[in-house]
């Protein structure tokens, strides 16, 4: 049996998806990016093999995604994480038109067609108020686990407007706020709503486009889909089946296979 | 990538010149863009140095960094472009040595308030630093394309007068009207070539890419008004147009034309090489076509050629201060008529944190292209001059989402 991989080596997570020749996902794994890429990858092939049997010489073709991507030793011409992650949302999503993708490190906004071909993108890679890092980081000034950050956003029936535009003063302005005694849930609403505007305000300068498709780290917070979809009035599909981390990746082992189309 | 063979001319003109700066006497301090006085100075013998081109000198030399930290750490806020902050924390690193010798302290400031909005601030405060004479030239501002320069000539001409008399003194010597002339005649020509080489860059294979651009940039600007200016881009034109001719690209392999707007990061001239890899040449940029030589100015009455050149009729491609309405509507049509008569295939929009002017409407200008041209676009965000602003791997990877888009 012959195997194709794709490799996604990110600022925090190191994402590998195995496809066999029909491209039906055959395995999957997520390690920590670590400071050392090479063996954060070489560490996630290891256990593609412990706990899934495929021999790295069973893998025939392999594609290097992410930032880390010219990092991997790996000789493969390496692929821009934006054209990895659009086409593995048209794999999981036919329908998808605009991606979403928000990741620890940056936020992508990307506007594809039918085939997953990328028609254009926008990237916010400089404001870290604008990305998985903001409620992450401030979810840790709380003392709060971020499945609780969650869960107070979903069940708060209001919202705290947070302005500052700084992540670093918006965790001020959080804690100001709970020692002048506003609601901890609407605070953490405020929060969750804050960062959904600075994406819909990225996504308004491409334009949206139906289907809208979530991935990344970010399309794992239920509460930040949630006020995505009231910011752009848009219904947001997500990876069924799938962790939301690992849609770049299989892209990058679609790629690799050499052919497009729906996951069997 | 292909060198032009006239670089070695202009890179000797370039040490000689700053050997000039050191050696001879008296130096203005100049304001570089839209300034008649720079063509006057050379005229009466007075050495002309550009905080401006020595800024990008230091950016180009990775020492932004520590310059714009020391600038800051005295009170010049970042907010402000980052030209003044690499002047300002050159100047106030003294004991250091710096790329080129430096800048030796001037005799007069020269500056024309139709530059760059910054500008008349960043000189006054430099007029404060070295207490010497100060010239400025008082240009109005148009408030549209459609404005008719020639209702401020007569205005701005006796501002050039005057401004001649205070440069006479500091020089000792007199502008005479056959020089004034002559100067006029060789601002006018220098101009010609500068269009006719962008003219030939339309063809396929471009014959130069954008920094063979940015270098030679040096010639009408830094040698404004003079002959051996006029020579050196006489020589460029003619080695550009045997390119032509012979069909040589300035990129081996070219199979995507790319329009590049903004200033481009000083410091990281060198990622052209890394479009190049790609067949990627850029044959056409908003820097080199919209600001410098614009337009054909008349020499005919030399005092007038001058007084256009102020009233931004070199730089009147929708940039500058010279024009109020800057970015939008004139700039649209222009950029649509060069991406077709360029046949560009994708636009690399910068966003340029120092520079407001360029950058303000940047992404109604990507949005147009992406929309009415139906080509890609990447928008990339950096600094001019400040390096703290750029990150080689956010680049990478968006230029190679970029290059995926445009296909092989």
């Amino acid at each position: 049996m012959k195997y194709f991989a794709g490799i996604d080596s990110g600022s925090t997570t190191t994402k590998i998806i195995i496809v066999d020749e029909a491209g039906t996902i055959v395995a999957s794994e997520i390690v920590l990016s670590g400071s050392n890429l090479r063996e954060s990858a070489n560490t996630a092939f290891e256990n593609i093999e412990r706990r899934h049997g495929i021999r790295r010489d069973q893998v025939v073709g392999f594609v290097p995604t992410g930032y880390g991507r010219f990092l991997l030793g790996i000789d493969s011409k390496p692929i821009s994480e934006i054209t990895c992650c659009a086409r593995g949302s048209v794999a999981l999503l036919p329908s998808a038109r605009t991606i979403i993708d928000v990741g620890g490190q940056d936020t992508k906004v990307i506007r594809i067609d039918p085939k997953g071909t990328v028609k254009q993108f926008s990237m916010n890679d400089k404001c870290a108020a604008g990305t998985g890092k903001f409620i992450e980081r401030i979810a840790v000034s709380l003392g709060l686990e971020l499945e609780q950050m969650v869960q107070l956003s979903l069940d708060s029936s209001s919202k705290i407007s947070i302005s500052n535009t700084c992540a670093v003063f918006a965790e001020t302005e959080v804690i100001s706020r709970i020692s002048g005694g506003e609601d901890l849930g609407s605070i953490v609403r405020g929060l969750h709503y804050s960062l959904a505007s600075r994406v819909g305000t990225q996504l308004a300068r491409l334009g949206l486009e139906k289907d809208v498709f979530m991935c990344g780290g970010g399309a794992l917070n239920a509460a930040l889909v949630k006020e995505m979809s009231e910011v752009i009035s848009a219904e947001i599909a997500r990876p069924e089946g799938l962790d939301c981390r690992l849609v770049a990746a299989l892209g990058a082992a679609l790629i690799a296979r050499g052919k497009q189309g729906p996951v069997a | 990538m292909k060198k032009l063979e006239c670089g070695k001319a202009v890179s000797g003109a370039l040490r000689q010149y700053y050997r000039d700066i050191w050696e001879k006497r008296p130096l203005a301090w100049s304001v570089v863009s839209s300034n008649p006085l720079n063509d006057i100075c050379n005229l009466l013998g007075i050495q002309v140095a550009y905080p401006e081109n020595y800024a990008c000198v230091c950016a180009a030399q990775h020492l932004s960094e520590k310059y714009c930290t020391i600038a800051e750490s005295n009170n010049y806020k970042s907010d402000l472009c980052s030209y003044i902050r690499n002047n300002f924390g050159f100047l106030l690193d003294q004991g250091s040595e710096h790329p080129l010798g430096g800048l030796p302290k001037p005799d007069v400031i020269t500056v024309v308030s139709n530059a760059c909005l910054n500008y008349i601030k960043w000189f006054d405060a430099l007029r404060l630093h070295f207490d010497v004479p100060y010239v400025l030239l008082n240009t109005p501002h148009k408030m549209s394309q459609d404005d008719d320069p020639s209702l401020y000539v007569d205005y701005v001409a006796g501002e050039i007068e005057e401004a001649i008399k205070e440069l006479e003194k500091i020089s000792g010597r007199k502008v005479t009207s056959a020089k004034l002339k002559e100067t006029a005649h060789y601002s006018r020509e220098q101009g010609k070539y500068w269009r006719e080489i962008l003219e030939l860059n339309k063809s396929t294979p471009a014959p130069l890419n954008f920094p063979d651009l940015a270098n030679l940039i040096f010639v009408p600007t830094s040698l404004s008004g003079t002959e051996l200016g006029l020579s050196l881009l006489k020589q460029a034109y003619e080695e550009v147009r045997d390119r032509v001719k012979n069909g040589v690209g300035a990129i081996d392999d070219e199979r995507h034309r790319l329009i590049l707007l903004n200033i481009p990061p000083w410091y990281r001239l060198g990622i052209s090489s890394y479009f190049a890899e790609k067949g990627c040449v850029l044959p056409f940029g908003d820097y080199t076509r919209y600001v410098w030589c614009t337009q054909d100015i008349d020499d005919s009455d030399p005092l007038e050629h001058f007084a256009y050149k102020a009233l931004g009729m070199a730089t009147d491609g929708g940039y500058g201060s010279s024009t109020v309405e800057t970015l939008y509507g004139p700039l649209e049509k222009r950029i649509e008529e060069d991406i077709k008569a360029y046949n560009i295939d994708g636009a690399v929009v910068q966003i340029n944190k120092s520079c407001k002017i360029m950058s303000t409407g940047g992404l109604d200008i990507a949005r147009f292209i992406r929309d009415k041209m139906d080509i890609p676009v990447v928008v990339l965000d950096a600094d001019q001059a400040d390096e703290r602003f750029y990150s080689d791997a956010e680049f990478k990877q968006r230029l190679d989402a970029f290059f995926d888009a445009l296909g092989e």
